[in-house]
């Protein structure tokens, strides 16, 4: 699964703390998350998609056409 | 400098190991060494040491899984799964090695060894043993390749 958290945040001038902040997650959370590493489960990719005021879908993506 | 939910995390793992071992050792600290031939007292308080401990532990262990975050609970989970697998699974090649007397001070139990305490022991000590080893391993590995 890939994503434009990264994006999003620089876009915001945020830190990966200030994001696992508004998330109310650990920074390795989202650190796991923008690299790739870990997906988030459903109700935390609704908080993020909520938190960027996007759908889900225009935040993350399986790659698939 | 660690954040504030790694901080919390930590805090309740060491108040669940630490006062669980204190519970644990409570009976060698208020009562006299138990006399030998055994020590109903003693036991009673033992026993009672161990259930309170465990009591304690198993708390403090969920208070610490409800408040961390679902990428460590996610890490947990793994962990204890595999890690657990592994360690079920290494219990047969340890017990062979031990029987092959390869690791200095671990003898093995004799087929006349008849202290059945001391065989209940060592079978219950072993899987526990090697699960919590997968587990320690497991959760390094995830640690050095998810963060």
């Amino acid at each position: 699964m890939k994503n434009r958290l990264k994006v999003l945040r620089a876009e915001r001038d945020w830190s990966q703390a200030d994001l696992a902040d508004r998330l109310d997650v650990s920074r390795q959370s989202v650190n796991a998350i923008e690299t790739g590493k870990y997906d988030p489960s459903l109700p935390l990719a609704f908080k993020i998609a909520r938190l960027f005021e996007m759908p889900i879908e225009a935040i993350f993506h399986d790659g698939a056409v | 400098m660690l954040e504030r939910k790694t901080l919390q995390r930590w805090s309740y793992a060491a108040v669940g190991v630490g006062g669980a071992l204190a519970l644990l050792y409570l009976p060698q600290l208020l009562l006299s060494e138990p006399r030998a031939g055994g020590d109903p007292a003693f036991a009673l308080a033992r026993a009672v040491s161990v259930v309170l401990a465990t009591a304690w532990a198993v708390y403090f262990s969920l208070v610490g899984f409800r408040k961390a975050d679902e990428y460590n609970r996610e890490r947990s989970k793994f962990a204890w799964y595999w890690g657990s697998f592994i360690g079920i699974v290494a219990c047969g090649p340890i017990v062979a090695v031990i029987h092959l007397h390869w690791i200095p001070g671990v003898v093995p139990l004799s087929p006349t060894d008849h202290d059945q305490f001391r065989i209940f022991k060592a079978g219950v000590a072993l899987p526990i043993l090697a699960q919590m080893l997968g587990f320690v391993v497991v959760n390094l590995w995830w640690k050095a390749t998810k963060r």
